[in-house]
This record gives C-alpha cells, structure tokens and sequence, in this order.
C-alpha cells in the first residue's frame, strides 16, 4: 500500500513539476530511419550515426514543487559526440504528435550543419544555426514558428523566476523570436534559464575525458551484446562537478533513516559472470566512470588444429589444386590440398525479428524472377502456328530456298532463369573482428547469407553457398554450405548460423574448386560472387603480390570457364586491389560493413535482371 | 511493330526549327556530335536514367535536319524487329523494313536507347554497320545495304545500372565514339525545368535546388537519384495547379521509392525547401 501511494505520488508530483504530453509522445525509435535519410540528404555528415541520449544534468533555475520531486535538474539534449548525433529518445514537449516529429526534423536539420555549438556562444551559435537552416530551406521557418511559439507559451512564466532572470528569460524570448543574437546573455545566467528544446548544445563536460576503447576492442565485452542496439549506443554522462550539490530539499529527518546490515553468505565467484543489471544501473548513474586500457590481464591462447572430436566434419579429402607462380609464369600442378568440409554442430538458429522482416520485404521483390509461363516462337512443334516463321518459310520456298526442317510453330512452356550461382564466402579468422558494438564482421556476413538465401529460394533461383579458409597449401578448408541440387531448409538455415571464423585466405584455390562445382551445372549462365573482407593471405608467403596474381589468375581461368566472377568487399582498402583482380565492372565495394546484409540480395538482382 | 516507338521529325530544317526540340548544351556535346556525324561515326552515350540523353538526340537530329528513328531496346526485341519481316497484304506476302533498315535506306538517324537491354544476338545486327564498311545485310531478302554518309548509328545505356548478365561487351563498346552525360549543376537544370514545363523561375530554382539536395542520397539511400525530367513532372503539375507538396510526393518522392519510410524522408526534405 505504500508503496502504490508512493508510486502515484511521485507520478503526481513529476507531472506537476514538469508537465508533458505522453499521449502526444514520439519516439525516436519509430522515425529514426526517415530522419538518418534527412539528415543525410540536407547535407549531414554521412559517416554519423543518429542515436538517443541519456539525460545530462543541467543547472536551470528550478521551483519549489521541482526540487520536491527531484525534477528539472535533467534534460536530454540534442548534441554531437565523436560519430554520433545524440537526440532525445523521447519528445514530448508538445500536446501535438505532428509538433512532437517536427522538432526531431528540426534538430536534425541544425545538426546538418556538423557544427557543435560551444558553451559560451550557446545563444549566438544556435541562432546563427538556425538562421542558416532559413536561409538554405525557407520551408522550415514556418515550421520553427510554430514550434518556438507553442514552446514560449510553456516556458515558465517569468513573473515567477527569480528578479535576477527575468530580463535575461524576456531576452531569450525576443531573441527566439526575431533571431536577434544582440545584446547578448551572460553565459552564467543563460545556464540558468529553461533549456531550448530547439537547440543543439556543446557535447557535456568531461565527455572528452572518456576513453575510446574501439580499436583496443576486448572480444570479451561482447557478453554485453545481449541488450538492443539502440540501448548499447545509448549515451552516459561523464561530468566533473566543481561543487557539492545544494540546490535540493530534504523532505524528511535525516535521524529518521535506519540501515541494518547483517552477514550473508555470498558466492563472490558468480561476481564475476555478467552483470545483467548494468543498463540499469547506468540509467540510474548521474556520471560513468570510464578507464582507459585493459583493467586487467588476460591469458590469450592461439589455438593450432581442434582436436578430432571437436573438428568440423571433413567430407572429402586430399583434392589437389594448382597454385600460380607469378615469378616462374606457370601454373604449378597440384600444389594445394583441399578438403571438403560440413560444419559439425549446426544447432538451431534464431534469425532477428528485424532480419525475418527485411526478408520478407525482400521476398516479395524477388518473386518476380520466378518461372513464368512464357510463348517460343521458331519451335519445330508446339500449341500453336507461328506466323511469322511460317511467312518466311513461303517467301524462301517461293524464291526456291525453301528449308527442309521449317519450324512453324509456338509453343508455350515455363521460363526458367538459366543460371546457377555460388555464393562463396571469406570465413577467415578476420571475420572475427568487430565492426560495431555488437557485430563481428562473420555476424554481417551470415546475416547476408540468410537473406540471400531466402530471396533465391523465393525465387526459385539455382544457388549453393560455400565457405572457405585455409592453413597453408595443405590444408584448404572448403565449406559445403549448401548444394546446388540441396532444397533450401532449416537446416541450411542453422548451417549458416553456426559458421565460425578460422585461420586464413588462400582465395585463388577456393575459386578454382568453385569454379569446378559450376562448371558441373548444365546452365549456360554461371555465376560466382565472392564474399571478402580482405586481401588474399595465408602463412607461407601467399600474401602481398603472390596471392593477388593467384587469386588473379584463378579468377582468369573462371572466365575462361565461362563463369562470370563477381567480388563484394567491404575492406576499406579494397579499390586498391579489386580493378585489378576483378577487373572495374565485376567488383562492389561496401563502404559500411553493416550495409552488406540488405545491399548484397539487391546487388544480386541487379546482376541478373 | 510492337514495342517500337519511331519519332519522325519534318525533313525540312526550317519547318522544324519552330518546334525544336528543347536541349540546354552543358559542355561541347553539340560540336563534337556534329564532328562525329560529318565523319560517319557511330555515337555511344552514357548516362543516368532522364538526364537527357534522348532529348538531345532529338535535338540534333533536328538541328542535322535528319529524320530520326528511335528504338526502346528490351529483352524480347529480336533482330527481326531492327531489320524487317515479312508481312501479309492482298493474298501475298511483302517484307516490311526495321527502323534500322529505313535508317540506313534514307540516311537517316537510328538511335537504340538502352541497348544493353536487348539480347546480345541481336545487338550482333548493328556489328556491320559500326566499322568503316558501313553495310547492313538482310538475310531473308538476299540484301546487301551499304550506308549513305548521312546514315548515323547511336547508342545509349545507363552505366550505373551494373547487370553482369546483361552488360555491354568491350568488343561492342569499342566500335563507338563515347559521350558521358550527367545531370546539370542547379542554375542550369533550373533553366532546363523552366523552359520545358513553363513554371515560373522560382520553382525552377526551388526544385533545382531540391534535387542537388536529393542527389547526395544516390548509393547510400536511394539507388538512382531525381532525374530532371522527374523535375519537369513536379513542375509541370505544379504549373497546372497542383498544390506543390503533393506534386512533388507523386513525380519525386513515390518516383523514387517504395520504401515508406524514405517516401517521408524525401517529403520532410521537400517540406524544408518548399513549405
């Protein structure tokens, strides 16, 4: 019972404090798409991602019933930091949804400027921004409008701020309004003025204090991995505050506050499992403490061979397969072994919702590649006379050249899409790098794979996948994913999901053997799309240039064969190399890893439509 | 003639000079296909979807004061379409000529926009006429034409459309003289859009700039970017009384993709620039 009272107390009081529309609310979850687009299409920095902010201690004059509900002492505020543009995760400032959206559309249009205001020209800079923002789109002054005007009405009123305000608020007022940045606010009494929802503001204090712990990326932290992206690039305050805190109201006796302690037997090595309370507890911190570099040593292993029982199943073994010798110029015979491999442990796998959702979409797109019923003119037999062949076949006989086998007739049957395609995949041990927060480069690479596979399968489309890796010439590690003549199913699906990163990237053999499995399809189409995150390597010297003029020269010899090579990369460095393996018209360079997944089913309609 | 649309423009040049076909030049592509017609070459043009590759086409077959015929290419067109077919009339049959053999009769200009689209057998049929022989052979007619000076050969395709399967060979590529082509920078397009569709020169420059805004989406967002003949649309719907929000959602934003969330993004971009 207290604590029901105390519940609806503090929602009372709160909203009393600090009233909003929550019925009005939007979030920033359910637009955050349209507005990366716009931000982007205005101009915005295209390597920035947009993302919510957790709220930052401010230091506006508060009144009475705020301090009793602990209230107005934080905003979320719209700000840029490092690669991010941080937005509130919620807008409710207004009684309109319609005004609640627009005030996203607006930060982001300030922020398309890159520019992040500073501390001391907080009002001059903001109205310099959105004066820019009039001047380059004059559709969004009607829109700023409307939006300061509602804002002003909830501002509080200026009677009841304290003497040494009002003019200042009545200043930030006027200049709201007419854009004029002259005279001036102090910035100590401006700090002290409600905030401006409409405004961008400097990155917080201390925030360049934190530690960038991204390219020293600890694979361990991925246990974190579990929360969802938009919790991970959540934003936390890192504020150094100069003095104690003593704008508050105590509503109890201090004497009054019991503790109690008593001995408890706790099994301290669980202390070291993962903490599944550690969003919470950040949302509840004013400020995170961040330390730079490793808090602690850590025994790495590098691991040689598994061990048979824990090895992958080997299928075939002892494949032999050329190498080329750029020096020599020759094709040195059975200079590699490869094996055929099945992945051991394929257990169930569970695919995003918001995979299974693009998958869906993609679906649709791809059912249109499916077989459909289609009229051959020029047929020896069939359902019907072709009357075009058959005037042909009267005007040669009347001129005396008439053919001995005339074929007059149309028939009707299925179209089928003649061709196959091997999607053959880098699953080297650099796949195991991080790309973000929460993904691996091999993550993206099976997400891609999936959705892949289940727009072909949509499409009744002749495809196989295959994995390859390798430890030196020997050893070439070669992953029957799936089978051309292989239905498509869960299994497939599990498969794909349990694909685990290992050693290295001798490219040029696992092309040679893919091209063999497509050279055994009857199709006169053939097509092979590579997968890679990086150069061709291995251990014994198949880097550098030996590798590229291998995996150059097997890509040749796929021509030759008649299949067309294609390579997908998302290295950034991959348009130094590719023209030249590739060629410039068969290679794609991702610029952002995380694009793969949706980009490559498109990339592969757009080759084959 | 199925799928085959043939623009025929007056043989004189000076009746046609009062309905030219509109075309804004941006660098020196009128002199150097004037050069290439002189000199009976084969023309290749590239460049994105609607930025003006057929208009201009269109514009010095007039200024030439050439009869031009135009082919769509797609995948069904056979080289029977190019060249001719016998037909039907009075109990009898008689061969009916292609575009491409009414070109080569009459010297005129044939022009294949999208050639990749067509099957590659029958893109085989122009071969002949792309080298210095200049000849075109009828095989059902026992023919054998050879090009007059004034017969011109142009191509067109959209390199950014990247199709393996369906490319455009080196081995044909090569028999062409090539001219790049790409949307005009805002001032221009903003004259090409006002002349075309008539609107007054602020919406003109309004939807220029609006478009150099949408354009910076191209490969990241959007797979093609706002062409200027959409531009034109928007305009002239503008011109013709539709409110401008709606004009611009139907010729630009649906025009552009399916994908409703980025339908709203471009419209809140339309919004920050028309209101």
């Amino acid at each position: 019972m207290e604590e029901w009272v105390g519940v609806k107390w503090h929602h009372y009081i709160t909203q009393k404090a600090m009233p909003s529309f929550t019925e009005a609310a939007v979030a920033l979850d359910s637009i955050q798409k349209s507005l990366a687009i716009y931000f982007r299409a205005l101009g915005g920095d295209k390597a920035l991602k947009i993302s919510f902010t957790g709220p930052q201690k401010i230091h506006s004059h508060r009144n009475w019933i705020q301090k009793i509900a602990g209230a107005g002492d934080r905003l979320e505020c719209a700000h840029f930091q490092r690669d991010h543009l941080y937005l509130p995760e919620v807008i409710n400032c207004f009684a309109d949804s319609e005004n609640n959206r627009a005030l996203y559309y607006w930060l982001a249009a300030m922020a398309s400027h890159n520019q992040s205001p500073h501390s001391d020209h907080l009002l001059a800079h903001n109205l310099y921004l959105t004066q820019s923002c009039f001047k380059q789109w004059p559709g969004l002054r009607k829109s700023y409008n409307t939006l300061i005007k509602k804002h002003i009405k909830h501002r509080r009123d200026i009677n009841k701020l304290p003497k040494s305000l009002q003019a200042a608020e009545q200043q930030l007022r006027d200049s709201l309004l007419d854009l004029s940045p002259e005279p001036g606010i102090p910035t100590d009494l401006l700090s002290q003025l409600n905030p401006v929802p409409l405004w961008l503001y400097p990155s917080p204090l201390g925030a360049s204090k934190t530690a960038n712990n991204n390219d020293q990326q600890d694979p361990d932290m991925s246990a974190q991995a579990s929360h969802n992206e938009a919790k991970k690039n959540k934003r936390y305050q890192a504020e150094r505050i100069e003095d104690a805190e003593k704008d508050g109201l105590l509503s109890f006796r201090l004497e009054s506050l019991f503790t109690w302690s008593e001995f408890i037997n706790l099994d301290r090595s669980e202390e070291d499992g993962e903490d599944e309370d550690a969003m919470r507890v950040a949302d509840d911190l004013d400020q995170l403490s961040v330390s730079r570099g490793e808090t602690a040593s850590k025994l790495k292993l590098d691991l040689d061979l598994p061990s048979p029982e824990y090895d992958d199943h080997i299928k075939l073994s002892g494949i032999l397969l050329p190498e080329w010798h750029h020096k020599k110029q020759q094709l040195i015979k059975d200079h590699c072994s490869l094996q055929v491999m099945q992945i051991k442990h394929t257990p169930p796998a569970t695919w995003s919702p918001k995979l299974r959702k693009t998958a869906q979409q993609l679906k649709r797109q791809f059912e249109a590649l499916k077989p459909q019923r289609q009229w051959f003119n020029n047929q020896s037999e069939g359902q019907e006379p072709d009357l075009t062949s058959f005037l042909d076949f009267m005007v040669s006989k009347h001129q005396g050249s008439g053919q001995s086998d005339p074929k007059l007739y149309r028939h009707c049957q299925q179209s089928h899409r003649d061709l196959s395609s091997l999607i053959l995949t880098d699953i080297s041990l650099s796949t195991d790098a991080y790309i973000s927060q929460s993904q691996k480069v091999i993550d993206v690479i099976k997400d891609s794979l999936y959705l892949t596979s289940e727009c072909l399968h949509a499409a009744n489309e002749r495809f196989a996948i295959a994995g390859f890796t390798s430890r030196k010439r020997n050893l070439v590690r070669y992953y029957d994913i799936k089978g051309f003549d292989q239905p498509y199913n869960d299994d497939i699906r599990n498969a794909i999901h349990a694909i685990e990163p290992n050693y290295y990237t001798r490219m040029g053999t696992a092309i040679r053997y893919g091209c063999e499995q497509l050279n055994k399809q009857k199709t006169s189409q053939k097509l092979m799309i590579i997968l890679t995150d990086g150069k061709p390597n291995d251990l014994d010297h198949y880097e550098g240039k030996h590798g590229l003029e291998d995996t150059r020269h097997a890509i040749i010899e796929a021509k030759q064969a008649g299949i067309t090579p294609f390579c997908v990369s998302i290295d950034q460095q991959a348009y130094e190399y590719l023209p030249y393996l590739f060629g410039s018209q068969s290679y794609f360079h991702i610029k952002k890893a995380t694009d793969l997944p949706k980009k490559l089913p498109q990339l592969y309609y757009q080759l084959t439509t | 003639m199925k799928n085959i649309q043939t623009i025929k423009h007056s043989e004189s040049a000076a009746e046609s000079h009062e309905k030219a076909p509109f075309y804004q030049a941006v660098g020196n592509e009128l002199e150097l296909f004037t050069t290439a017609w002189q000199n009976q070459l084969p023309v290749l043009l590239k460049g994105p979807t609607g930025c003006g590759k057929t208009r201009f086409v269109q514009h010095m077959a007039d200024q030439l004061g050439k009869k031009l015929y135009t082919v769509a290419c797609h995948e069904d067109l056979t080289a029977s379409d190019l060249i001719g077919r016998h037909l039907i009339g009075d109990g009898k049959t008689y061969w009916q000529d292609g575009p491409l053999t009414k070109a080569v009769r009459e010297g005129a200009i044939c022009y294949l926009d999208e050639v990749v689209e067509a099957r590659k057998d029958s893109i085989v049929a122009i071969h002949p006429l792309t080298d210095d022989r200049r000849i075109l052979p009828i095989e059902r007619t026992g023919e054998l034409l050879q090009a007059p000076d004034g017969f011109m050969l142009v191509v067109s395709y959209n390199p950014g459309y990247q199709n393996l399967l369906k490319g455009m060979k080196p081995s044909t590529r090569q028999r062409f003289v090539s001219m790049r082509f790409d949307y005009p920078d805002a001032e221009l397009e903003a004259n090409i859009i006002q002349k075309e569709s008539g609107c007054t020169d602020e919406w003109a420059n309004q939807l220029a700039q609006l478009a150099q805004q949408l354009r910076q989406l191209k490969d990241h967002d959007l797979e093609e970017s706002v062409s200027t003949r959409l531009l034109i649309y928007a305009a002239t719907l503008i011109t013709h009384g539709m409110p401008a929000m709606n004009a611009c959602e139907a010729a630009i934003a649906e025009a552009l993709s399916d994908d409703e969330t980025v339908v709203e993004a471009l419209m809140q971009v339309t919004k920050a620039h028309i209101g």
